[in-house]
C-alpha cells in the first residue's frame, strides 16, 4: 500500500504555506499521488484562506475534480482534494466567555468557573472577539481549537454537523483509513495565533476526534506526523491606541520574536508534542518583510478580507519540507523525541543566492529545476504572449495539432487564471504579480531566473527570451545568435509541430484533454530545456 | 534526366536564335516556354517557402503569421505570370515571324496556365505533405 499524503495549513501564515505547497503540486513534484488538504482558519473572511482556497478548487477543477485521477511526469500530476474547517465564532460564540457560558449554572459554579478562567486568562484575553483569530494569544487559541474540533467531532456523531464538521470528520476518516501508511505534514506559524496555537494540539486532537466518534477507532501508531516550525518573518503596524481599547487584544508584531522562542521552548519541553511529532523542520528568515497596510489612521488589519498578504518565499520553504517529510527516505525515526531539521543557504552581500537544491535537497534539485523552469515559460507564454490557452489550442489546431480542439473554454480559463496566479498576470497595462514574482520580490535578490524575468514592464515581458530564464547555457535554448536575435517561441511551436515524440506518453497518465495539452507542453519544455533524461 | 535534360538543350540552343520564322522553328520556341514556365513555376514556389519560413510563429487571439504565408504564397502568383508576360512579349515575341504570332501567343498563354496550374498543384501538395511546417499555412484544414 502506497504511503498516503496529507497536509493541514493553520491560520493565515497556513494558508500563504499550502498555496505554496499547491503551486509546488502545479509545478509537478507529486507524481501519482492523492494528496488530502485541510485548511482550518478561525477567520472565515480571511483574504489569504480566500486566496488559497480558491486557487486549491482551481487547481482541483483543472485535474476534473473527484473523478481525476494523478498522472506524472507532467505539470499538475498530484489529485488534490481539499477539505475546510472553520470554528464559527460569531454571536452567542464570539468571545472565549460566551463559548465557556461563565454567566451561567449555579451561583457557585459561576463562582469557580470565573476563579479558573481568570487564573488561565486575562479578562481582556476573554473578551476578545475570535472572529479575526487568536491574535498571538496561543494559550487560549490551543484550548479554543482543541474544543472547536472535538465539538466539531460531537456535531457530526449527534448527526447535527455543518459542513466543515464534515469536512473535518471526513479529513481524519481519510487519516483512519490510510492506517500505517498516513503522512501528514502541518504547515503554520509559530509566532502568531491560529498556526502556533493549533500545532502543538493538532495531532492529538485528530486522534481524540476520531475516538470521539467511534471509541474502537484510532488513527494508527505508525501514522507520521510532521511540521513546519516558521519562526517570525514579517511585521505590521503597531496597533493604535482607540483600536487597542476598542478590541482589547491585537497582535503585536513586536512581539512575534519572543512568541516564536515561547514556542519553540514549548514545543521543546512537550512531552505532548515531542511523541505526536516524528519531524519538525524550523524555517527561519533572518528578517521581517514589513506588511504593513494603509487603513487611513494606520491601524493594524487584525484579518478579514482585508488580510492578503503577499507570499514570501519562507512559506514555500515550509512547502518544500512537507515535500522532504513525504519523500525523504530517512526511515521512521526511532527516537522518543521528535527531530528538528532545517537547512542553510548561501547568502551573498544582504540576500541569499538560492539554488534549486536548497529548496528540495539534492535527490530532487534538478527535477525542481526542470519542472519549475517548464511552469514559469508556460505561464509566461500563456499569459504574455498566448493571452489564453485557448489561443494557443487556436495555433495547434491551425497547424494540424488537433488533439485538443475540444478543450472547453472554461478549462482554458481555469489554467489561464492559475497561470496568472502562479506567476503574473496583466491587467489594464499593468503586471500584477502574481505567487512566483512575490516570492522574488520577498528574497530581495537575485531569486533562480534570469533578473528580466520578474520585470514589471509588460512590454519587456512581452520581449522576454523565455529561452535564457536559467543561467546555465546547458539548459537554455533561443539563445541571441550572431545574427538575427532569439525566437523562443519559434522554436517551442517547431518542437510541438514536427516532433511527434513530444504527444503525451503512456506512463504520463494523461487522460483528460487539458492534462494531455499540459503533457505535451511539458515534453515541448523539457526537450528544450535539456531536461530530458 | 535524358528526358529532363533534351527539352533544355533544346530552350537553350533555342535563346540563342534571332529570329523564329518557321513553324519548326515555332515549335521549339513553344517547348522552351513550357520548359521556361514549368523552371519559373518551381522556383517561385521555392522562393515562396523561404519567403515563407522567414514568417516567425505568431502567437496570441489574432495571429497573422498564417495569412502572411498565404499572402506570399498567393501574391508571388501575379507577379511571375506578369514577369512571363513581359518576358515573352517583349523580348520572344518580336523575334516571331507575323504570320505565327498568333500561335506564339498561345503558347504563351499555355506556358502561363501550365505554370499556374504547377505552383498551385505543386504547393498544394507541399502543404498538404509538411501540415505541421509552415509552409502548412498555405493551404490550411477547415476548422
Amino acid at each position: 500500500m502506497a504511503e498516503k499524503y496529507f497536509v493541514v495549513g493553520i491560520g493565515g501564515t497556513g494558508m500563504r504555506c499550502i498555496e505554496a505547497f499547491t503551486h509546488l503540486c502545479a509545478i509537478g513534484m507529486f507524481d501519482n499521488h492523492e494528496i488530502s488538504m485541510l485548511s482550518i482558519d478561525t477567520d472565515t473572511n480571511n483574504g489569504n484562506k480566500g486566496r488559497t482556497e480558491q486557487l486549491i478548487d482551481r487547481y482541483v477543477r483543472i485535474k476534473g475534480g473527484d473523478a481525476g485521477t494523478p498522472t506524472a511526469q507532467s505539470f499538475f500530476t498530484a489529485k488534490l482534494k481539499l477539505y475546510k474547517f472553520a470554528p464559527i465564532y460569531s454571536d452567542d460564540t464570539l468571545t472565549y466567555r460566551r463559548i465557556s457560558r461563565l454567566s451561567e449554572g449555579s451561583k457557585e459554579a459561576r463562582a469557580r468557573n470565573e476563579d479558573l478562567s481568570v487564573l488561565l486568562f486575562d479578562d481582556n484575553v476573554q473578551e476578545f472577539a475570535l472572529d479575526h483569530g487568536y491574535r498571538a494569544q496561543t494559550h487560549l487559541g490551543s484550548h479554543l481549537m482543541y474544543h472547536a474540533i472535538l465539538d466539531a467531532a460531537r456535531k457530526v456523531r449527534d448527526g447535527q454537523g455543518q459542513v466543515g464538521d464534515k469536512d473535518l470528520m471526513a479529513f481524519i476518516n481519510q487519516i483512519y483509513d490510510a492506517k500505517d501508511e498516513a503522512r501528514v505534514f502541518i504547515l503554520g506559524s509559530i509566532f502568531g495565533g491560529t498556526g502556533a496555537s493549533a500545532i502543538p494540539i493538532i495531532p492529538k486532537a485528530l486522534q481524540d476526534a476520531l475516538r470521539l466518534r467511534d471509541p474502537n477507532h484510532a488513527l494508527s501508531d505508525k501514522a507520521r506526523f510532521g511540521c513546519s516550525l516558521l519562526t517570525d518573518y514579517f511585521k505590521f503596524n503597531d496597533p493604535t491606541g482607540p483600536q487597542l481599547k476598542d478590541q482589547k487584544i491585537i497582535a503585536d508584531s513586536n512581539n512575534f520574536a519572543r512568541n516564536s522562542q515561547a514556542a519553540l521552548m514549548f514545543y521543546d519541553a512537550d512531552e505532548t508534542v515531542q511523541h505526536t511529532y516524528e519531524r519538525m523542520y524550523h524555517v527561519g528568515w533572518p528578517s521581517r518583510v514589513d506588511w504593513s497596510t494603509d487603513t487611513g489612521g494606520g491601524a493594524t488589519v487584525t484579518g478579514g478580507g482585508e488580510q492578503k498578504n503577499p507570499a514570501h518565499v519562507a512559506e514555500f520553504l515550509c512547502a518544500c519540507a512537507a515535500h522532504d517529510f513525504f519523500h525523504g527516505e530517512h526511515a521512521p525515526e526511532q527516537n522518543e523525541r521528535a527531530l528538528i531539521v532545517y537547512r542553510s543557504a548561501d547568502r551573498e552581500g544582504n540576500s541569499f543566492s538560492f539554488g534549486f537544491g536548497d529548496f528540495v535537497g539534492k535527490a530532487f534539485q534538478q527535477a525542481l529545476k526542470a519542472r519549475l523552469t517548464s511552469l514559469f515559460a508556460m505561464a509566461h507564454m500563456v499569459t504574455s504572449l498566448e493571452g489564453s490557452a485557448i489561443n494557443s489550442v487556436k495555433k495547434f489546431e491551425e497547424n494540424n495539432v488537433k488533439d485538443y480542439v475540444n478543450l472547453t473554454p472554461d478549462e482554458a480559463r481555469d489554467l489561464d487564471a492559475y497561470f496568472r496566479a502562479f506567476a503574473y498576470a496583466l491587467e489594464d497595462g499593468k503586471v500584477r504579480k502574481g505567487w512566483l514574482f512575490q516570492l522574488q520580490e520577498s528574497v530581495g535578490g537575485p531569486f533562480l531566473y534570469d533578473v528580466d524575468a520578474f520585470s514589471t514592464d509588460p512590454r519587456q515581458l512581452k520581449g522576454l527570451n523565455f529561452g535564457t530564464l536559467l543561467d546555465d547555457e546547458g539548459h537554455q535554448f533561443a539563445r541571441k545568435k550572431f545574427l538575427g536575435g532569439s525566437k523562443p517561441y519559434e522554436e517551442f511551436m517547431d518542437t510541438i509541430l514536427k516532433d511527434t515524440s513530444m504527444q503525451p506518453r503512456p506512463e504520463q497518465k494523461v487522460q483528460r484533454l487539458n492534462e494531455r495539452y499540459l503533457a505535451h507542453c511539458f515534453n515541448a519544455f523539457q526537450k528544450l530545456y535539456n531536461f530530458r533524461s | 534526366m535524358h528526358n529532363l535534360a533534351l527539352p533544355l538543350l533544346v530552350a537553350l540552343q533555342f535563346f540563342g536564335r534571332d529570329a523564329v520564322r518557321t513553324p519548326r522553328d515555332l515549335d521549339a520556341l513553344c517547348l522552351s516556354t513550357y520548359v521556361l514556365a514549368a523552371i519559373i513555376a518551381g522556383a517561385t514556389l521555392l522562393a515562396a517557402a523561404v519567403a515563407s519560413q522567414l514568417v516567425d510563429w505568431e502567437p496570441g487571439a489574432s495571429p497573422k503569421d498564417g495569412r502572411k504565408r498565404r499572402i506570399i504564397f498567393w501574391g508571388l502568383l501575379p507577379l511571375v505570370l506578369a514577369g512571363f508576360a513581359s518576358y515573352n512579349l517583349a523580348v520572344q515575341a518580336p523575334k516571331v515571324a507575323s504570320n505565327l504570332q498568333a500561335k506564339f501567343l498561345q503558347c504563351w498563354a499555355f506556358g502561363s496556365v501550365e505554370m499556374l496550374v504547377l505552383y498551385i498543384l505543386l504547393g498544394f501538395a507541399l502543404s498538404k505533405m509538411l501540415p505541421r511546417t509552415k509552409l502548412g499555412s498555405w493551404f490550411p484544414s477547415r476548422r
